[in-house]
C-alpha cells in the first residue's frame, strides 16, 4: 500500500535560464529576496505618502510641488484637499500593514531562512511558493493602480469601515472604483499569504533534517511557524469579507449597508445590512494581523540577541510559550478595536479581560530579554542595536496599550492621536526595527557581502531618535484631545497644537531622509561590500554552515545532521571557540558561561 | 512510524526527522488548506446567520418541493462521498483500474449534484429572487442565499475539476495514491460543509 | 501512514453513511414539523455538528490518524471557529433594540 510516498516536491534541479533563476524561480531563497525587494519598494511608497500627509498637517496651505501631477482633483495647485488627505492615509496604512509589515519579516526572511534553519533543501511545494510571491505582487500592483483611476484611491482607511466603504461614490472620491480595487487587492493578497502559510507549516513539520527535533529549532523558525498558523486562519476570514464588500459595490447587495441611510439628502437604495458585521469580520482578521506583523520580529530579535550576547536566553522555552500565548489570545481580543463602535457594551468587558491578559506573555518576553541582557557582554553591532531598539519601542508602545485595553479610558482616547502613537510604536516602528535588525544580521548571508557597520550605526541612532521624536508627541496630542484622521487643525481648539505638529513633521521628514543612508548602504554593500565569510557573527544555526550566499540547493547536496539546539553559546570547547554549531557533534566541556 | 519514503527520479533521498503527525507534506498541506477553508466558510455562515438573525422580515420561502430536492441532493452527495472512499481504498491497494472507475462514478454523482444545485438556483431566480430583491421580504435574502450556496457550488466545481484531473492522472500513472487521498479529503470536506448549509440555509426557513 | 483498521470491509463506512443520512432525515423531520420554531437553531447546529463529526472522523479518516494530528486539527479548528462567533450578540441587539438577547 505504500505507494503513498508523496515525495515532498523539494528536489528540483539547478535553474538553467535567467527567467527560472531570477524571475519565476522556485528557489525559496530567490523568492525570499523577491519578497524583500517588494517590501523595500512598498516601504518607500508608504513613507513618501506619510511625508505628504505630515507636510499637510504641519503647513496646511503649503503647496507640495508635483502633487498636482499625481492628482489634479485631489491636490489642485499642489494643496491637498481633506478628501485627498484621507485617500493618502488609507493607502499609506494599507501598503505599510500588508505589503511591508507582513511581507518583510514574515514572507521575506521566513522564505529565505526557514527551510535553511530546518535543514531542508527547499520548501515542500516550491511552485506554490513561487505563486505566493507573484500573487502577492499582483495584489500590490492592483492596490497601487487605485492611484490612477479617475477618483483616486479609497478614503475609508485601512479598516474600511462600512457603510462608508460600502455605499460607493456617494461616500466621497475614491469610494467607487478605488474601494473595489482596494478590496480586490486585499483578496488577492490573502490568497498569496495562504499559499505561503501552507508551505511554512509543512516545512517546519515535515522537512526537518536528521537530528533537528522540534525542540532544537531556532527561535526565529518557531516565530515564523506560529505566524503561519495565525495567517492560515486570519487571512481566510478577510478574503470572504472582501468578497462581500465587493458584492455590495458591484452586485447591489446590502451586506454592510443598513436600511434608511440618507446621504446628501438622498436615500441610499439598500436594505437591512449590518455595519457592525464588517467590523466583526475585519477585526477578527485584523487583530491576529497585528501579531502576524510583530511575532516574526520577536523571533528575529531573540535570534539576533542570543547570537550577540554569547550566552543562552534565561528561558527560551518561556519565550516560545509566550509567543504561542500571544497567537492564542490574539483571536480573543479583537473586540478591543470596537469599544466605540456601538458594539454590545457587555462585550467590552469580555474583550477587555483577555486584552489585559495579553500583556502578560508580552511582558514575559520583554523581561527575559532584559534579564538575559543584564550582565552579558553584548556585542554591539548594528543588528544588535536595532534589536535593542525593538525592545525599547515595543515597551514604549506597549505601555500605552494598558490604557487602551480598558473600555472606559479607550472611549476617551480612541479617536485621538494617542491610539495612532500606540500602534505606530508597537507594531509599526518596533516591527520595522525587527526588519532592520534582520537585514543587518542576514545581509551577509543573503548577498554574500558585509554591510557597512559605521553607516549602519549612524542609521540606527538617527532613526531611533527620530522615531521617538515623531511618535512620543502623538501621545501628548492624544491626551490634549487631538482627533485623528482630520486633515487640518486650523480654526479650532487644536490650533495651539500646530507647533507640535510642525515639530513632528520635521522629525518625520528627517527620519525619512535618514533612511536614504540605509538604502545607500544596502545598494553600495550589495556590490562593493567586503566579501562575507560563511559565519560572520559566529552563530550556531544552520544558515551559518553554508557559504555566503548559499548555493541553489542550500547544503550543496549534503544532508546536514543536527546534534544541538541553537543556543550553544558561552560554552567551553576543545577548540577554544565559545560556541558549538548545531551540526557539530562536539560536546561542551564543563565550566562554560552557559552552564 | 517512519517518514514516508521520499524518492524521486534519481535524486538522493535525504534522511529527515519524522513528521510529528506521521503524514506526508502533501496530505498535511491539504489538511491545512481545509482548516483555512473552514474559516472561510465559517465567516460566510456567520455573516449569513448574523444578517438572518438581525433582520425581522427574513423570508421563509421553501416549500416541500425544495426540501425534497435538497434531500435528494444530500443523498447524492453523501453517496458520492462513500464511493470516493472506495476509490481511495482501491488506490491504496494499487488497483488503478478500480480506483479510476470509482473516481469517475464520484465525478458523475458530483456533476449530478451540481446540475441539481443550478436547477435550484434557476428555480429561485424564476420566482423573482435577485441579489438585491425578492417577492417576500428583506432584499438581503437573495444576496445571502446566493453567496453561501454559490461558495459551496464554487467548491464543488473546483473539486470536480480536481477529480477529473487526478482521476485521469492516476490512471495514467502520473499521480499516486496520495493525490487520490487528497482529492478524497477535499470532496469529503465539501460534503461536510453541505451538512451545515442544509439546516442553516434551507431548513431554518421552511414556509409555514 | 496510519491506515490500520482500514483494511476491513466497508461495513463501518456503510454504518457511518446511513448515520449521516439519518442525521439529515432527523433535521428535516424536526424542521418540517415545526417550521420557523423558536429553538430550531441550536437543534440544527447540534445535528449538523454530529453529522460533520462523523464525516471528519471516518470519511476523512481523522479517527485513524495519529493522536497528535487529531489534537492539532481539533484544537486549532474548534478554537478559531469558536472565537469567530462572538459577533452574534450584536445581531440580537439590532433586532431587540437592547444590549442583550431577550
Amino acid at each position: 500500500m505504500h505507494e503513498v510516498s508523496a515525495a515532498p516536491a523539494a528536489h528540483h534541479g539547478p535553474p538553467t535560464t535567467f527567467i527560472r533563476k531570477h524571475v519565476f524561480s522556485t528557489d525559496h531563497k530567490v523568492i525570499g529576496i523577491q519578497y524583500y525587494h517588494l517590501a523595500l519598494v512598498a516601504v518607500v511608497v508608504g513613507m513618501v505618502l506619510s511625508w505628504l500627509m505630515r507636510i499637510h498637517l504641519g503647513w496646511t496651505n503649503a503647496a507640495i510641488p508635483g502633487l498636482q501631477a499625481l492628482s489634479a482633483n485631489g491636490a489642485p495647485g499642489g494643496v491637498m484637499t481633506p478628501e485627498y488627505y484621507l485617500q493618502l492615509m488609507t493607502m499609506h496604512a494599507t501598503i505599510m500593514v500588508f505589503f511591508v509589515l507582513t511581507t518583510a519579516p514574515f514572507a521575506a526572511f521566513g522564505n529565505y531562512f526557514l527551510p535553511i534553519q530546518t535543514g531542508a533543501e527547499d520548501m515542500p511545494f516550491p511552485h506554490f511558493n513561487m505563486m505566493s510571491f507573484w500573487v502577492t505582487l499582483t495584489g500590490f500592483l492592483v492596490l497601487v493602480s487605485a492611484f490612477f483611476v479617475s477618483d483616486g484611491p479609497p478614503l475609508a482607511g485601512w479598516t474600511s469601515y462600512a457603510p462608508l466603504s460600502a455605499i460607493g461614490k456617494a461616500a466621497g472620491p475614491g469610494q467607487g472604483a478605488g474601494q473595489v480595487i482596494w478590496a480586490t487587492a486585499l483578496g488577492i493578497f490573502c490568497v498569496g499569504q495562504l499559499l505561503g502559510a501552507l508551505n511554512f507549516i509543512s516545512t517546519v513539520l515535515d522537512m526537518r533534517c536528521k537530528g533537528m527535533t522540534l525542540s532544537r529549532l531556532p527561535v526565529s523558525a518557531w516565530a515564523w511557524f506560529i505566524t503561519s498558523c495565525m495567517g492560515l486562519t486570519a487571512f481566510a476570514v478577510l478574503m470572504p469579507a472582501c468578497i462581500l464588500l465587493i458584492l455590495d459595490h458591484v452586485a447591489g447587495t446590502s451586506f454592510f449597508i443598513p436600511s434608511g441611510l440618507v446621504i446628501n439628502d438622498q436615500l441610499i437604495p439598500h436594505s437591512g445590512g449590518s455595519t457592525l458585521l464588517w467590523q466583526h469580520l475585519f477585526w477578527f482578521f485584523g487583530h491576529p494581523e497585528v501579531y502576524i506583523a510583530i511575532v516574526p520580529g520577536m523571533g528575529i530579535v531573540t535570534h539576533v540577541l542570543v547570537t550577540n550576547m554569547r550566552r543562552p536566553m534565561l528561558s527560551m522555552k518561556a519565550i516560545l510559550y509566550s509567543m504561542w500565548a500571544l497567537a492564542f489570545l490574539s483571536y480573543m481580543v479583537y473586540g478591543h478595536h470596537m469599544f466605540v463602535s456601538g458594539m454590545n457594551p457587555f462585550s467590552s468587558l469580555v474583550f477587555s479581560f483577555p486584552t489585559l491578559m495579553i500583556t502578560i506573555p508580552s511582558t514575559i518576553v520583554v523581561l527575559i530579554w532584559i534579564g538575559s541582557l543584564y550582565g552579558s557582554q553584548l556585542r554591539i553591532n548594528t543588528a544588535s542595536l536595532f534589536a535593542l531598539g525593538f525592545i525599547s519601542m515595543f515597551v514604549s508602545g506597549g505601555v500605552s496599550g494598558f490604557f487602551l485595553a480598558q473600555p472606559s479610558i479607550d472611549i476617551m482616547l480612541h479617536a485621538t492621536y494617542f491610539v495612532v502613537g500606540h500602534f505606530h510604536m508597537v507594531m509599526g516602528v518596533a516591527a520595522m526595527f525587527g526588519i532592520f535588525s534582520g537585514t543587518y544580521f542576514w545581509f551577509p548571508k543573503m548577498y554574500g557581502r558585509m554591510m557597512d557597520e559605521t553607516l549602519g550605526k549612524i542609521h540606527f541612532w538617527l532613526t531611533f531618535v527620530g522615531t521617538y521624536c515623531i511618535f512620543m508627541p502623538f501621545h501628548y496630542l492624544g491626551w490634549a484631545g487631538n482627533v485623528r484622521r482630520y486633515a487640518a487643525f486650523t480654526d479650532d481648539y487644536l490650533k495651539p497644537l500646530i507647533p507640535l505638529h510642525q515639530f513632528i513633521s520635521v522629525a518625520a521628514l528627517f527620519t525619512g531622509a535618514v533612511q536614504l543612508i540605509f538604502i545607500y548602504n544596502f545598494i553600495n554593500s550589495r556590490f562593493r561590500g567586503a566579501p562575507a565569510p560563511p559565519n560572520p557573527w559566529e552563530g550556531t544555526s544552520l544558515e551559518w554552515i553554508m557559504p555566503s550566499p548559499p548555493p541553489w540547493n542550500n547544503f550543496g547536496g549534503k544532508d546536514p545532521v543536527v546534534y544541538h539546539d541553537a543556543e550553544q553559546y558561552g560554552v567551553k570547547t576543545a577548540s577554544g571557540a565559545d560556541y558549538i554549531m548545531q551540526n557539530s557533534p562536539e560536546q561542551a566541556l564543563p565550566g562554560g558561561d552557559g552552564d | 512510524m517512519s517518514h514516508p519514503d521520499v524518492a524521486l527520479g534519481g535524486h538522493h533521498a535525504p534522511a529527515m526527522e519524522p513528521s510529528p503527525f506521521a503524514i506526508p507534506a502533501i496530505k498535511l498541506a491539504m489538511w491545512l488548506f481545509i482548516i483555512s477553508d473552514i474559516m472561510t466558510f465559517a465567516a460566510c455562515l456567520v455573516a449569513y446567520g448574523f444578517l438572518r438573525n438581525a433582520t425581522p422580515n427574513w423570508p421563509r420561502p421553501y416549500h416541500s418541493s425544495t426540501i425534497i430536492s435538497v434531500l435528494v441532493m444530500t443523498v447524492i452527495l453523501v453517496t458520492s462521498s462513500l464511493i470516493m472512499l472506495m476509490a481511495v481504498r482501491a488506490a491504496r491497494a494499487g488497483d488503478r483500474a478500480n480506483a479510476f472507475r470509482w473516481t469517475m462514478v464520484t465525478l458523475a454523482l458530483g456533476i449530478l449534484f451540481a446540475i441539481l444545485h443550478v436547477r435550484e438556483w434557476f428555480g429561485m431566480i424564476g420566482q423573482g429572487v435577485t441579489l438585491s430583491t425578492n417577492p417576500w421580504g428583506t432584499g438581503l435574502f437573495g444576496g445571502a442565499y446566493f453567496s453561501v450556496t454559490g461558495m459551496e457550488l464554487l467548491h464543488v466545481i473546483a473539486a470536480l475539476i480536481a477529480l477529473l484531473i487526478i482521476g485521469l492522472g492516476y490512471k495514467s500513472g502520473r499521480y499516486g495514491a496520495a493525490h487520490v487521498e487528497n482529492c478524497n479529503l477535499f470532496w469529503q470536506f465539501i460534503n461536510i460543509v453541505w451538512m451545515f448549509v442544509v439546516p442553516l440555509v434551507y431548513l431554518m426557513d421552511i414556509a409555514s | 501512514m496510519s491506515t490500520a483498521g482500514e483494511q476491513g470491509g466497508l461495513g463501518k463506512y456503510i454504518v457511518v453513511y446511513l448515520c449521516m443520512l439519518a442525521v439529515t432525515g432527523i433535521e428535516v423531520a424536526i424542521a418540517g414539523s415545526n417550521p420557523g420554531g423558536a429553538h430550531l437553531l441550536p437543534i440544527m447546529l447540534i445535528l449538523a455538528f454530529a453529522g460533520a463529526l462523523l464525516g471528519v472522523l471516518f470519511f476523512m479518516g481523522l479517527a485513524a490518524e495519529k493522536r497528535s494530528l487529531i489534537l492539532f486539527v481539533a484544537v486549532f479548528t474548534l478554537f478559531v471557529m469558536a472565537t469567530i462567533n462572538y459577533g452574534w450578540t450584536d445581531s440580537f441587539r439590532v433586532l431587540m433594540g437592547v444590549p442583550y438577547a431577550k
